[in-house]
């Protein structure tokens, strides 16, 4: 018995385990690679969304800029809708919308992969959507001292692929794409824009 | 076994002895050898795959943190723009003095502006027909965010002396203490009023002068003393020909130093960061690596000794586009324009101004700053670009910017003005 075993080879049982374990330990490697190369992919759009955010917030700052009145010196005026954002709050307040590219400030809703606005939001691998609500309207408590909660969210396809159709879609709702998670990553940043000091 | 050998003929038995006992013959042997040959080999070129593969991932995520880093300081400095300083001097009509004509104010100082956008350094000959990075200076009480009220202005004649109040909570909050000794005061001031910075004091009527501190002084504990030089001349109301200046000691007037801060992509040149080089200098990436850097200007436009930064390593481009008042209707409605990064025009609205912009434009126009900042992995390891515009996802590092290139980690973000949300003159 023990001179048949020193004469024979591996059994193809012995070699078909010996290539499982091989393909587990190869298959294990290939996947760490997609999950290191996912996790940096991801790591990157994290930070171009939370910068596009920040940029959104600060384009509302720069646009109070146009929001001077009801001020002491002028209560009966309104200029809100001088502004190119902020007179959102007006046709939706306290609602999630989708702003329309501006072509006179180069900004809008959609971006590209290295997060730059783009005017073909079929282009687009980030889009955005924005919520303004009042913490203080421009004539109480005080004249002039208007503010505005100023909410915005970007988001992209957690599969990276582009959508044309659906991503950043002005007609989309709003509402429903917010809640859909498992389709989109999400990045909120909220802040207070205030009206104006007037001249 | 034993049974089988007591039942086998002799001669059998020998030979089946013979072949248990005998060595792999020479085919078994480089069948072998060729079988584990190959495996050695496939496991070889995996394990060196995947070193290759988590080198590189680690690459492009050092650019990804070092274009965070960066970003987040030029932010923060250009978002406090403007602060305790004159958005533009030369239309500054609180401003005392003439800094158009008086040949005194020194050259950076005639150009005091909130922000200047220019074209950057000239860049290694790798990277010049790939990218023409801005720069950016900045202007604004960066050293402290105190006002420092003014015991006395003194002329000597040859030099002006300010003397600030030692019992005020901002020298309080400064941390100086006259009980400390002379050394360490002269320290705390030395800290924030260094030679080269310009100093603001803005007297009671709300009118400014600027001069350029040429040192500070606690010989005398109790009595803080800022130096400033005759560059430029400060004006004394001593006449009623004088419409602005300073009057009698001007007791309460406010003092704060402001800070030139210049951005830019280029090689380090600081002796101190030679070492930096020094490490990588064999290596052929390294030749052309250019990295974002914050120095500190004096009034003259000279960089102050000592104050280079090293912001973000890798960095191979910077560019700014601006958001301005473009119009201005009752003056106070004013309605904004979005220059792009690269385009032409930025220069006339947030150029240097001296010379001179136009009338209806200058820096104190401007409501923010669009700020794109790229920086490269430190290894060239992609040996085809993706072309794209604007901005950037790889730069050839090879002659004339060709093969082989390195990846590209791009950030964009816009920046509000804060301190500069009323200036309209000159429209």
């Amino acid at each position: 018995m023990s001179f048949n075993r020193v004469r024979q080879g591996y059994t193809i049982i012995e070699l078909m385990m010996g290539l499982a374990v091989l393909g587990v330990g190869v298959t294990g490697i290939i996947a760490m690679q997609k999950v290191t190369v996912s996790s940096n992919q991801h790591a990157k759009n994290l930070n171009l969304a939370a910068h596009i955010a920040q940029a959104w917030q600060e384009q509302l700052a720069a646009d109070a800029v146009a929001w001077n009145h009801p001020s002491v010196k002028n209560p009966g005026l309104d200029d809100l809708g001088n502004t190119v954002w902020l007179k959102l709050v007006s046709s939706s307040p306290n609602a999630w919308v989708q702003p329309a590219y501006d072509g006179t400030l180069l900004f809008g809703p959609g971006f590209d992969a290295l997060g730059n606005p783009v005017s073909d939001l079929n282009s687009a691998v980030f889009c955005t959507h924005l919520r303004l609500s009042w913490l203080f309207p421009a004539d109480k408590p005080v004249v002039g001292n208007g503010l505005l909660r100023t909410e915005v969210r970007v988001f992209w396809r957690r599969d990276g692929v582009k959508d044309t159709a659906k991503l950043c879609d002005p007609s989309a709702s709003a509402d429903a794409l917010g809640k859909d998670v498992n389709t989109y990553h999400f990045v909120y940043k909220a802040s207070a824009v205030r009206q104006n000091s007037p001249i | 076994m034993a049974s089988i050998h007591q039942h086998q003929p002799l001669e059998i038995r020998t030979a089946a002895v013979r072949r248990r006992d005998r060595a792999f013959t020479l085919v078994e042997l480089m069948v072998a050898i060729t079988g584990g040959l190959f495996m050695s080999v496939a496991v070889f070129a995996l394990a060196r795959d995947g070193s290759r593969f988590y080198q590189r991932e680690s690459r492009i995520g050092d650019a990804t943190m070092g274009s965070v880093i960066g970003f987040e300081r030029l932010r923060l400095d250009i978002a406090r723009a403007g602060y305790l300083s004159s958005p533009n001097v030369r239309h500054d009509p609180q401003v005392c003095g003439n800094p158009v004509t008086d040949a005194t104010w020194p050259k950076q100082l005639k150009k005091l502006a909130s922000i200047a956008v220019e074209a950057g350094p000239p860049m290694p000959p790798e990277l010049a027909t790939q990218v023409s990075p801005d720069s950016i200076t900045l202007a604004s009480s960066y050293s402290s965010v105190e006002a420092f009220p003014v015991r006395n202005v003194v002329d000597t004649g040859a030099e002006y002396q300010v003397y600030l109040q030692e019992k005020s909570s901002a020298m309080w909050r400064l941390g100086y203490d006259d009980t400390k000794g002379q050394a360490a005061c002269q320290a705390v001031l030395s800290g924030v009023f260094g030679a080269g910075r310009a100093l603001r004091i803005v007297d009671k009527t709300g009118s400014q002068q600027y001069g350029t501190i040429s040192g500070v002084s606690a010989a005398t504990p109790a009595q803080p003393m800022v130096i400033l030089s005759r560059a430029p001349v400060l004006t004394f109301r001593s006449s009623g020909a004088a419409l602005c200046g300073f009057r009698g000691f001007e007791t309460g007037s406010l003092a704060n130093v402001v800070n030139f801060v210049r951005y830019d992509i280029r090689r380090l040149t600081s002796a101190s960061y030679g070492p930096l080089y020094a490490a990588s200098a064999g290596d052929p990436f390294d030749a052309s690596r250019t990295e974002l850097v914050r120095a500190e200007l004096d009034t003259d436009g000279k960089e102050i000794a000592g104050t280079q930064e090293l912001v973000a390593e890798y960095a191979v481009d910077l560019k700014l586009g601006i958001t301005v008042v473009n119009s201005v209707l009752n003056a106070t409605d004013p309605t904004l324009l979005t220059l792009a990064p690269g385009d032409a025009n930025i220069g006339g609205w947030a150029g240097p101004t001296d010379p001179e912009l136009a009338v209806n434009r200058g820096p104190h126009l401007v409501r923010a700053i669009r700020v794109r900042l790229g920086i490269r992995s430190r290894e060239a390891d992609r040996k085809e670009k993706i072309s794209t515009e604007p901005g950037l996802f790889r730069i050839g590092l090879g002659p004339n910017g060709g093969a082989p290139f390195a990846r590209v980690r791009t950030l964009q973000a816009d920046i509000a003005l804060r301190n500069q949300t009323r200036p309209t003159w000159g429209l």
